[in-house]
Order: structure tokens, then sequence, then C-alpha cells
């Protein structure tokens, strides 16, 4: 199966095939899982999205047509649940922080999921990296993430993002010149 | 070119994207300015550390549990594919069509009640008069009947006078 192109495995899975599927899922997941792991910021959040997005292309799979890459839709798909899962997250958080008093607002609980300190065992630089990238406006992270993270091309990200390529390298440019202001203290 | 053309080039640059005369704008530009040097410097140090980020990994059991649970869907959806069978759908209108004759058939072989015709009735209700002007007109006809018994027994009284005469 290593053999075959994206298109050409969600062809064969299109035709019955589920090897093909299988192999798609496993070229994809651990990408898709830093990619949504960018919004979410929370593992087992991160997962569930990459799950719920191959079940998507698992009942959907004759919605794919060979117009686009298969990374298009496929990252398509999952950003678009992860922006789901993010505006859910934030309108929950509104909600728990609105009904708690001032002194419970100065208890912060720790997360019982897996941070990602723990799953990632990054340096105190890349900790600092991420971080920064978390406080970045939401299409400057996602194009850094797609950019950065992802090595996404320019022309994928425009697909992706539905903008032309001379607004990608812009924006590129823009966010990481962001970015790196963010990260001054490291240079000091 | 000005340190603010070049710094908007600088992504385009690192990634590749720049034609080969502005590779050449860009090379000689940063040859000659200090601060643009050390800003596209340190941009290319934190793209190097960002691009060799440890990531994550899904679980071991990722791919087993989407099987799973892409299986167990399928077969619900299965479960009630017959809805979706032709058969199914045609027999169904048939039975829809049925009921829909049967009543109309039931409808032609019960007999019409009479219906009173609220229209008419009131009209009618609207030409009755009131109590109050049937008493009067009652009253009326009394007296006009007494007043006519009256006179006729006055006229027959002179007939008789008038015959015995």
């Amino acid at each position: 199966m290593r053999e075959f192109t994206d298109e050409q495995l969600i062809a064969k899975f299109q035709s019955g095939d589920e090897l093909a599927f299988i192999e798609l899922v496993n070229r994809y997941k651990d990408r898709l899982i830093n990619f949504v792991y960018g919004f979410v910021k929370n593992y087992s959040d991160a997962e569930d999205i990459v799950q719920d997005t191959f079940l998507k292309v698992y009942k959907n799979k004759h919605a794919y047509r060979e117009i686009a890459k298969f990374s298009t839709w496929l990252y398509t798909i999952a950003g678009n649940l992860a922006r789901s899962q993010l505006r859910k997250i934030k309108r929950r958080k509104t909600f728990t922080m609105s009904q708690l008093s001032y002194d419970d607002n100065e208890f912060d609980p720790k997360d019982m999921s897996r941070s990602h300190t723990e799953v990632l065992d990054d340096s105190y630089v890349a900790q600092e990296i991420r971080k920064a990238i978390q406080e970045l406006s939401e299409p400057f992270k996602t194009i850094v993430i797609l950019r950065d993270i992802q090595e996404l091309s320019y022309e994928d990200m425009s697909k992706i993002l539905e903008i032309p390529i001379g607004t990608v390298k812009s924006r590129v440019n823009r966010a990481r010149l962001k970015l790196q202001s963010l990260l001054k203290h490291l240079k000091e | 070119m000005n340190c603010e053309i070049v710094q908007e080039e600088f992504s385009s640059f690192i990634d590749n994207e720049l034609s080969v005369e502005g590779k050449n704008k860009m090379s000689a530009h940063l040859e000659t300015c200090s601060q643009c040097e050390t800003l596209f410097k340190n941009l290319k140090e934190t793209l190097h550390v960002m691009h060799s980020l440890p990531s994550l990994k899904t679980s071991d059991d990722f791919v087993a549990k989407l099987l799973t649970t892409a299986h167990s869907n399928q077969n619900k959806r299965s479960s009630f594919s017959f809805l979706n069978n032709d058969i199914f759908k045609y027999s169904g209108y048939g039975i829809a069509a049925g009921l829909v004759l049967a009543l109309g058939f039931t409808q032609l072989m019960v007999p019409k009640i009479e219906r009173p015709n609220i229209t008419a009735h009131n009209k009618i209700h609207s030409e009755v008069p009131l109590v109050a002007e049937m008493s009067d007109s009652l009253e009326n006809t009394l007296n006009d009947t007494a007043l006519n018994n009256q006179l006729s027994t006055q006229s027959s009284q002179e007939l008789l006078l008038v015959n015995q005469k």
C-alpha cells in the first residue's frame, strides 16, 4: 500500500478496499493530532477530533472528488472540527467562570487530562515556542501551525484556508514576525 | 529595496518562494543592513527550532478504536437500510394511496345527513320581528278585530232595525 499516492488510496477505499483507508489513517493520524492539538491544547480532545475526522472520511468517502488533494480535504475537515470544538470549549469556560464566586476564581484547578508538557517532554525553548503560538490570533496561529508545524505548501494552505496565495504569503510572514516578537525574551 | 519591503518578503525568501531577481535583491540588502540581517537570522533560528519540535503521537490503540467505531456506525446504518429499499418505499406509497382511496369511498357510501343551512337560518332569524314588535302587532290586530266586531254588531243591529221598519 505504501507505493500508492493518497489520491489512489482514497479511490481504492471508495471501491471498498478498507486496507487503503487504514494506510491513509496511518499516514495522517500523527500529523493531524499535532495540527488539532495546536487549537485545542488538550491531548484527549485532540485525539477525539482526529478520530471524528477519520470517521467522517469513512462515512462520506464518496464525497471526495479528485479535484482537490486528499490532504487538503482531510485538513479542512479536521480544521473545521477543531474550530467548532474550540468554540464549545470557550463557551463552556465562559459559563463555568461566570458560575464561580470571586474566591473560587482564585483557585485554578489543574487540568486532569494529559497536558502537553507531560505528553511531549519539551525543552524550555520548545515550551516557550508552543506558548507563543497559542498567544497568536486565530488566523496567525492557523497559518503558523499549517506552515511551520505541518510544513504544508503555500498552495495547499491557500486551498485549505480558501484564501489567495498572495494572502497566504503575507499572512505567513506577519505571523512569523509576530511570533518572533513574542519570543524576544529568549534572545535576551 | 527598503527595510519594510525586505521584511515583508522574509518568509517568501526562507520558503524559496521568491524569483531569482527577488532573491538577489534580498541578499544584497541583507549584506548592507545589519538590523534586517539580525532580524532575519533570529527568524530563521526560531523556525529551525519550530521545525524540530517534538511531535505528538496518537495512542497505540487509535486505529483499532477508530475501526471499531466506524464498523459499529456502519452496522447501525445498515439495520435501517430497509427504509431506503425500493420495494419498501413503493409498497409504502401503495399503502398510503390505498388508504386515501378507502377514505374517499367511505365518504361516498355514508348517507348524507341534512344539516341546517346556517346562512339561511341566520337570514330567517334576522327577518323574525322582535318580541316587543310582535306583541304590539298582536295587540293592534286584537284591537282591530274588536273594533271590527263592534262595528259589525252595530251594522247588524242597524240592519235588523231597518228590516223591522
